[in-house]
């Protein structure tokens, strides 16, 4: 259970820092700047990697659920 | 032939077994699907209006991505699910046996309901993909649907065909039970004359 609620904060935190960066775009153009790339390309592989961040936390809480359902049916 | 006892036990312990696993996947297909469509999929349709920032491919992007999670979620309880029919489909069989069933019972039955969860399952993971398929291609989620129930169609039809046999037999007990009755209807009603 400890570890699900682990997942599940960070889960949250990719959700709103996805949410902030789209609400306020400018955050992200010091790291654009520092990378060398368009401000629009680097929102664009941020939400990506924040998506794929949220993905693998949720199939991890998913498989947590799973262990604990089956060690109480156990 | 198969004991009926053995068979009724194993289809029980692999259905206890089987069955968790399926839910886990589906409540995190959900999860994703939820997170998705109420999250990812808003943000990039902003991200990607002309007249904010402009990023046109983002939504096609972040569609595909979750497509792709849950289309390898669904393949990994396939295997599950395909247990888990396969035992029905042996209880079903050992459960319309006296004492032992036939190989070729319980194959025709494992078939017969492996067709039907196929549908099923494809069913629900159309359902799940049809808001993704439609961010990357509108056109596509047509295509895939008309195919879909065409081969929903094939597969029925075929799992249908498979249990005529059964279907036959019960028909023709219950026409004679039917014939019976009447029979003894007509007879009361001479007695009575």
């Amino acid at each position: 259970m400890k570890k699900i609620s682990i997942y599940l904060f960070f889960a949250a935190i990719w959700v709103v820092a996805s949410l902030v960066v789209t609400v306020f775009p400018a955050i992200l153009t010091p790291v654009a700047t520092a990378l060398r790339v368009p401000l629009n390309e680097t929102i664009a592989v941020f939400l990506t990697l924040m998506l794929v961040l949220t993905i693998i936390f949720l199939a991890l809480i998913g498989r947590e659920a799973g262990r604990s359902v089956a060690e109480h049916l156990l | 032939m198969v004991d009926r006892e053995e068979l009724l036990t194993a289809s029980r312990r692999e259905i206890y077994d089987s069955i968790p696993k399926i839910v886990v996947g589906v409540v995190i297909a959900f999860l994703i699907w939820l997170f998705g469509v109420l999250i990812f999929q808003p943000l990039a349709r902003m991200l990607g209006d002309p007249l904010i920032f402009g990023l046109v491919g983002l939504g096609s992007l972040i569609s595909a991505i979750i497509l792709i999670a849950i289309v390898l979620i669904f393949i990994g309880i396939f295997k599950e699910v395909i247990d888990v029919t396969n035992a029905i489909a042996a209880y079903a069989a050992a459960v319309y046996s006296r004492k032992e069933t036939s190989e070729e019972k319980l194959d025709r039955y494992q078939r017969a309901f492996r067709g039907i969860a196929y549908v099923l399952l494809a069913v629900i993971l159309f359902l799940f993909l049809l808001p993704f398929i439609a961010g990357i291609i509108p056109v596509l989620a047509g295509i895939v649907l008309v195919i879909l129930v065409i081969w929903a169609i094939l597969v029925l039809f075929r799992s249908g065909r498979l249990f005529s046999g059964e279907i036959e037999r019960w028909a023709a007990d219950a026409t004679r039970k039917i014939e019976a009755q009447r029979e003894e209807m007509e007879r009361e009603e001479e007695r009575e004359e």
